[in-house]
């Protein structure tokens, strides 16, 4: 099945690679994955959470480049709901409308350079004419996630961004990756929204306009 | 060697044929934000429908073979009026019981590999009596590639979007926004 959160790059590259093993199953080596180190885990004694949570409605939407990806919107927003939920900030959260109208957007977008899918194709193809055993292409996705929260109607809005990363590795390609491997690409997906969520959700609880 | 390059080649000729829906994107906080601060009303839907007679709009879009459908037992009008539903019940001012309602007639529905567009006639409808109308038009031009599997979904994705930018631009127009409120 095809995941949908996938980078162009990232799918033109498991398209030659699926198809490289379709040709020679033992020769194609397959793609690592690696959630970047930069950001990494929350530490607990950074963690803040309010002293009254309230309940929230959430807006989501996974991007590409700034446009709607809906199919990923579908696959990642339970992840994003069970993250939230996690951080303790909320009472309850909700994609309806909630009493006092506090509400959480949050936009988790794939950039994408032109000039980086471009160079991906070309390594693309020349690793998996290869067979992956003469060459090899590291493709990394960036995220920009973010959050935006309303404390309630006519009230500003606080917000905050956050950056993360995801690098695929594919064929041979002596590269120190920054990052630590996660077993497939829904697992580092899924270790990006956490992560992620995690930091945009203390840095908007740590704003002096959040509501404690 | 050669069948085993001929099925690889059948994969992805079967690959690059698509034939998919178009998709529920998310409601966004602009057009919320929007509704918000224009204290529009709560407002119910009416009937959305394709144009019909001497312009209708396609049924399909088509992209180098590749279909995208409206939703099952739906049409593209249909498909607008889910829109409109998402973007003001999350903004909750959606409510079958007001006495002012929303309508559609889509005039226009196009897609191709660097360029698509949605067009409609928006009213207002009170009491039974259309109080306002309006023609909506977004587009949206990116570019092409020439790999089908990047292609097709792309020009799929940027038709797909096309739709809640219709519902913020018809939300962003006071004239609209004051029809809503007129009693």
């Amino acid at each position: 099945m095809r995941n949908h959160f996938m980078s162009i790059r990232a799918a033109t590259l498991s398209l030659l690679a699926a198809f490289m093993l379709l040709c020679v199953p033992t020769a194609a080596q397959a793609a690592k994955w690696f959630v970047d180190n930069s950001l990494g885990d929350l530490k607990p004694e950074e963690k803040k959470t309010p002293a009254t949570p309230r309940p929230v409605q959430l807006i989501f939407e996974f991007q590409r480049n700034g446009e709607p990806n809906p199919r990923a919107t579908k696959e990642v927003k339970p992840w994003i709901l069970d993250a939230l939920k996690a951080t303790g900030a909320f009472t309850e959260v909700v994609e309806a409308p909630v009493a006092g109208g506090a509400v959480l957007s949050i936009k988790f977008n794939n950039v994408i350079a032109q000039e980086e899918l471009d160079k991906a194709k070309k390594d693309g193809f020349r690793a998996g004419l290869g067979f992956g055993l003469f060459g090899g292409v590291v493709a990394t996705d960036r995220y920009d996630v973010a959050f935006e929260y309303l404390p309630g109607e006519g009230a500003a809005s606080v917000q905050t961004l956050v950056q993360h990363a995801l690098h695929m590795k594919y064929g041979k390609k002596d590269v120190e990756i920054p990052g630590t491997q996660v077993k497939n690409v829904s697992e580092a997906v899924k270790m990006v929204v956490r992560q992620a969520t995690d930091h945009g959700i203390n840095n908007l609880v740590s704003d002096p306009a959040f509501p404690q | 060697m050669r069948a085993v390059l001929a099925m690889g080649v059948i994969a992805l000729g079967l690959a690059a044929c698509v034939h998919t829906r178009v998709e529920e994107t998310a409601p966004s906080i602009e057009t919320l934000k929007l509704l918000r601060a224009e204290k529009v009303p709560a407002v119910a839907l009416g009937p959305f429908v394709d144009a019909g007679g001497t312009a209708p709009v396609a049924g399909t879009v088509v992209i180098r073979g590749s279909t995208m459908s409206p939703p099952k037992g739906s049409g593209f009008a249909e498909f607008l009026r889910m829109g409109f539903a998402r973007e003001l019940g999350a903004a909750g001012r959606l409510d079958a019981a007001a006495p002012v309602a929303i309508t559609a007639r889509l005039t226009e529905s196009r897609a191709g590999e660097t360029r698509a567009s949605i067009g409609a006639r928006i009213a207002v409808v009170r009491d039974g009596a259309e109080r306002f109308s309006k023609d909506y038009r977004v587009e949206k031009r990116w570019k092409g590639d020439f790999i089908g599997a990047i292609a097709i979904p792309e020009a799929f994705r940027q038709y797909n979007a096309l739709y809640p930018l219709l519902v913020r631009q018809v939300f962003s127009d006071p004239d609209f926004v004051k029809a809503l409120k007129t009693p």
